[in-house]
C-alpha cells in the first residue's frame, strides 16, 4: 500500500506543478528567448524541491502547521505582515486561475466569459465544501497529468536537442541585443512561477491532514524529488513548445487558448481536448490550493480550529476564509481586468514576499530544539541558504524590473 | 528568529508562552496567547496572573496606526484565562477545561450554529 | 498589573544612566509544566540586551544581562529603570 501511496503522491505532485502563471511565462520565455532560459527552470525546480522537502519534513516531525510557527518565531508584527502579504498574493493567484478557467470554458463552449466566472465560483464552492481533502488532492493532481500532452507535443515538434541542452547552461543575451533587462525580468518571473510559496504551505498542511509522522520522511523526500522534478520537465516542455510554436509566429502566448491551439495544430481534436482538460484540472487545482492556503494560514495564525478533517461546523471561521477568498477572487476577474495581467502581478508580487514566507521554514528546520535529529543536514542547510540568497536578490530586483520593462513588454 | 534553549529549570515566558496556540482539554485549538497579565509591581513579587486572548490583546501590540485600525474594526474583545487553567506548556499550551467553559472560541461556536443549517456541514471529510 | 507586552521591548536603563538594551525575555523559575503544574508562576528575572541585525538572522549569538526583578525600580512609558550599574548584572549568552 505504501508503494501505491508513494506512486500517487508523485503523480499528484507532478500534475499539480503547473498553473496559469507558469504556462504563460514558460511559453513566452520560449517564444522570446528560445531555449536560453531552460537553466532557470532547472534552478527553480531544484529550489522548490528543497523547500518542499523542508516543509514536508517540518510538518511530519512537528505534526503542526507552518503558520503557527511563523507567529511564534517572528512575533506578532512581522508575523501579521507575512500573513497579510501571503494571503494577498494567494488571492491574486486564485483570481488568475479562475479567470484562466473561464477563458478555457469560453474557448470550449462559446458561453459568455462573465457567466463562466460565476459558474467557476459555484463549482469551487461546491467542490471544496463537499469533497474530502484526499479526493480533491487526487482528482485535480492526477487529472492535471493530462498536461503531459505538452511533453508529447514538444517531442513531436522535433526540437534541436543540442540547442535544448545548451539552454541548461546559464547564458546572458549579448549586450546590444537590447533585451538584457527583459531577460532578467523573465529569469525572476520564471523562478517565481516555479517556487510559488502556496505550494510549500499547502503541501505542509496536506501532510498534517494526512497525519504524517517522522516515518513518512522517506516518502516525503521521494514525492518531492521525483514529483517536482517531473513537474519541472512538464514546465520545460511548455518552454520548448513556446519556442517552436510562438517563436516563428512572433505572437505572445497571452491566453491559455494559444497553448491549446498549439496542441491542436499537431494532434488535432484529441490534442485540443486533452490540453483543455489538462489545463482545467491544473488551474482548478491551483485555485483550490491557493484558497485553502489563505484559510490555513489565517486560521493557524490566529489559533482557530482548521482543516478539512474537521466538519465545517467545527471550523466555521476556517471555512469562511476560503469561501471569502473564492468570492473575492471571482470579483477581481469579474471587474473585467485581463486575467493574464492579474497573473503577471501575482507572479511579481509573489517573488517580492518570497523571502518573508520562506524564512520561517529555514529558521525552524535548522532548529534542533524543535526538529531533533531531523533538523537540516549539511545539504538542506547549504541549499536552503543558497536559495534564500537567490530569492532575496530576485525579490529586490522584481519591481524595478517590472517597471523598467514596462510590464514585461520589453 | 534565532533558536534559543531556555536555561534548564526555567521557563522563558516570551519564547515558550507568548504567541503559542492554545488547545483545550478536548484537543480543540481555541486561540493564541495574545498577551500575558502579570500581577505585582516593582518592589513586590511579580507573578503570572492570566493569559489574555483576543484582538483586544494583540491589537495594541501592533504599531499605533494598525492598533487603531484593529480597534476601529471592532477588535476589542479580550478573554482572560487564569494561569491556574494551564495544564501543560509545550509547543502548544494545553488547558485543563474545554474552550466553552473558559469563554474561548465563542465566535466559532456562534458561526458554527448558523452553518449547521447547511447540508454537509456535519460531514467529517477525511 | 503589568502586561508582558509592556515589558518586552522596553528600554532597560540603570540609575547611573547605562543603557542595558531592550527587555528581550522574562524568566520564571521552575521547569516547564507537563504534570503536575504550578498554580502560581513567579517572574524572577528579565533578560536585557541589544538585538542587532546579525542576532536577528541567527548568525551571532545575542548577549543579555540577567536583571533580577528585585532590582527593578520603575516600569513606565516603555522604560524600565534598574538599580545600580550595568556591571552589577551577569552577562550571559542567550543560547
Amino acid at each position: 500500500m505504501k508503494i501505491l501511496e508513494l506512486f500517487l503522491g508523485i503523480l499528484t505532485a507532478m500534475g499539480g506543478f503547473v498553473e496559469i502563471g507558469e504556462l504563460t511565462f514558460m511559453m513566452n520565455a520560449g517564444g522570446i528567448f528560445d531555449y536560453r532560459l531552460l537553466w532557470v527552470v532547472l534552478l527553480g525546480t531544484i529550489g522548490i524541491i528543497v523547500y518542499g522537502e523542508i516543509a514536508g519534513r517540518v510538518a511530519a516531525v512537528r505534526a503542526q502547521p507552518v503558520f503557527d510557527i511563523v507567529r511564534e518565531r517572528a512575533g506578532i508584527r512581522l508575523g501579521l505582515l507575512t500573513l497579510v502579504a501571503s494571503v494577498l498574493v494567494c488571492l491574486l493567484t486564485c483570481a488568475a486561475e479562475i479567470g484562466a478557467i473561464a477563458l478555457l470554458w469560453q474557448l470550449a463552449s462559446g458561453w459568455p466569459y462573465r457567466g463562466l466566472i460565476l459558474l467557476a465560483l459555484a463549482f469551487f464552492l461546491l467542490v471544496v465544501w463537499f469533497v474530502p481533502f484526499k479526493g480533491i488532492e487526487r482528482i485535480f493532481g492526477l487529472l492535471g497529468l493530462l498536461m503531459v500532452v505538452f511533453v508529447g507535443l514538444a517531442w513531436s515538434m522535433h526540437p534541436d536537442w543540442g540547442d535544448v541542452a545548451k539552454g541548461f547552461v546559464p547564458s546572458v543575451p549579448r549586450a546590444g541585443e537590447g533585451k538584457t533587462l527583459l531577460y532578467a525580468y523573465y529569469t525572476i518571473a520564471l523562478i517565481s512561477s516555479v517556487m510559488l510559496p502556496y505550494e510549500t504551505y499547502f503541501y505542509a498542511s496536506g501532510a498534517i491532514e494526512d497525519k504524517w509522522t517522522p516515518r513518512d520522511l522517506g516518502t516525503n523526500r521521494a514525492i518531492v524529488i521525483v514529483g517536482f522534478l517531473l513537474g519541472g520537465v512538464l514546465a520545460a516542455s511548455l518552454l520548448v513548445v513556446g519556442k517552436l510554436y510562438l517563436g516563428p509566429k512572433h505572437i505572445e502566448a497571452g491566453l491559455p487558448g494559444t497553448a491549446a491551439l498549439a496542441a491542436a495544430s499537431r494532434f488535432g481534436a484529441i490534442g485540443l481536448w486533452t490540453a483543455l482538460a489538462g489545463m482545467f484540472f491544473a488551474f482548478a487545482g491551483a485555485a483550490i490550493e491557493t484558497a485553502l492556503c489563505c484559510a490555513y494560514n489565517t486560521a493557524q495564525f490566529f489559533g482557530w480550529p482548521w482543516g478539512k478533517f474537521r466538519a465545517p461546523r467545527t471550523a466555521p471561521r476556517f471555512v469562511a476564509c476560503w469561501v471569502i477568498v473564492f468570492v473575492l477572487a471571482a470579483v477581481v476577474v469579474l471587474t473585467g481586468v485581463d486575467p493574464v495581467q492579474v497573473v503577471e502581478y501575482s507572479i511579481v508580487f509573489s517573488v517580492v514576499i518570497l523571502p518573508l514566507t520562506y524564512f520561517p521554514l529555514m529558521a525552524i528546520s535548522r532548529d534542533r530544539d524543535v526538529m531533533g535529529v531531523h533538523a537540516n543536514g549539511v545539504v538542506a542547510n547549504t541549499l536552503g541558504w543558497f536559495y534564500f540568497v537567490v530569492i532575496s536578490i530576485a525579490a529586490v530586483a522584481a519591481i524595478p524590473l517590472l517597471l523598467l520593462t514596462h510590464g514585461g513588454q520589453g | 528568529m534565532s533558536p534559543r534553549l531556555p536555561a534548564p529549570g526555567c521557563v522563558d515566558v516570551y519564547r515558550q508562552v507568548l504567541d503559542h496556540t492554545l488547545v483545550d482539554a478536548d484537543d480543540l485549538p481555541c486561540g493564541c496567547v495574545d498577551d500575558i497579565e502579570l500581577e505585582g509591581a516593582p518592589g513586590e513579587p511579580l507573578r503570572i496572573a492570566a493569559l489574555l486572548v483576543g484582538p483586544g490583546a494583540w491589537g495594541p501590540r501592533l504599531p499605533a496606526l494598525f492598533a487603531r485600525l484593529v480597534r476601529w474594526m471592532g477588535g476589542r474583545q479580550v478573554v482572560r484565562v487564569p494561569w491556574s487553567e494551564v495544564a501543560e506548556l509545550g509547543e502548544q499550551i494545553r488547558l485543563r477545561s474545554n474552550a466553552l467553559r473558559l469563554g474561548l472560541g465563542l465566535t466559532d461556536r456562534k458561526l458554527g450554529l448558523r452553518i449547521a443549517k447547511l447540508p454537509g456541514s456535519e460531514a467529517v471529510s477525511r | 498589573m503589568i502586561l508582558l507586552s509592556e515589558l518586552l521591548g522596553a528600554n532597560a536603563v540603570t540609575e547611573r544612566g547605562h543603557a542595558l538594551g531592550e527587555v528581550r525575555e522574562v524568566r520564571s523559575p521552575g521547569k516547564a509544566e507537563t504534570e503536575p503544574t504550578f498554580a502560581e508562576r513567579e517572574i524572577h528575572g528579565l533578560l536585557c540586551g541589544r538585538h542587532g541585525l546579525l542576532e536577528r538572522l541567527g548568525w551571532k549569538q545575542p548577549k543579555a544581562r540577567i536583571v533580577p526583578w528585585s532590582a527593578v525600580l520603575r516600569v513606565e512609558h516603555g522604560e524600565v529603570l534598574v538599580r545600580g550599574a550595568a556591571e552589577d548584572y551577569e552577562e550571559v549568552e542567550m543560547r
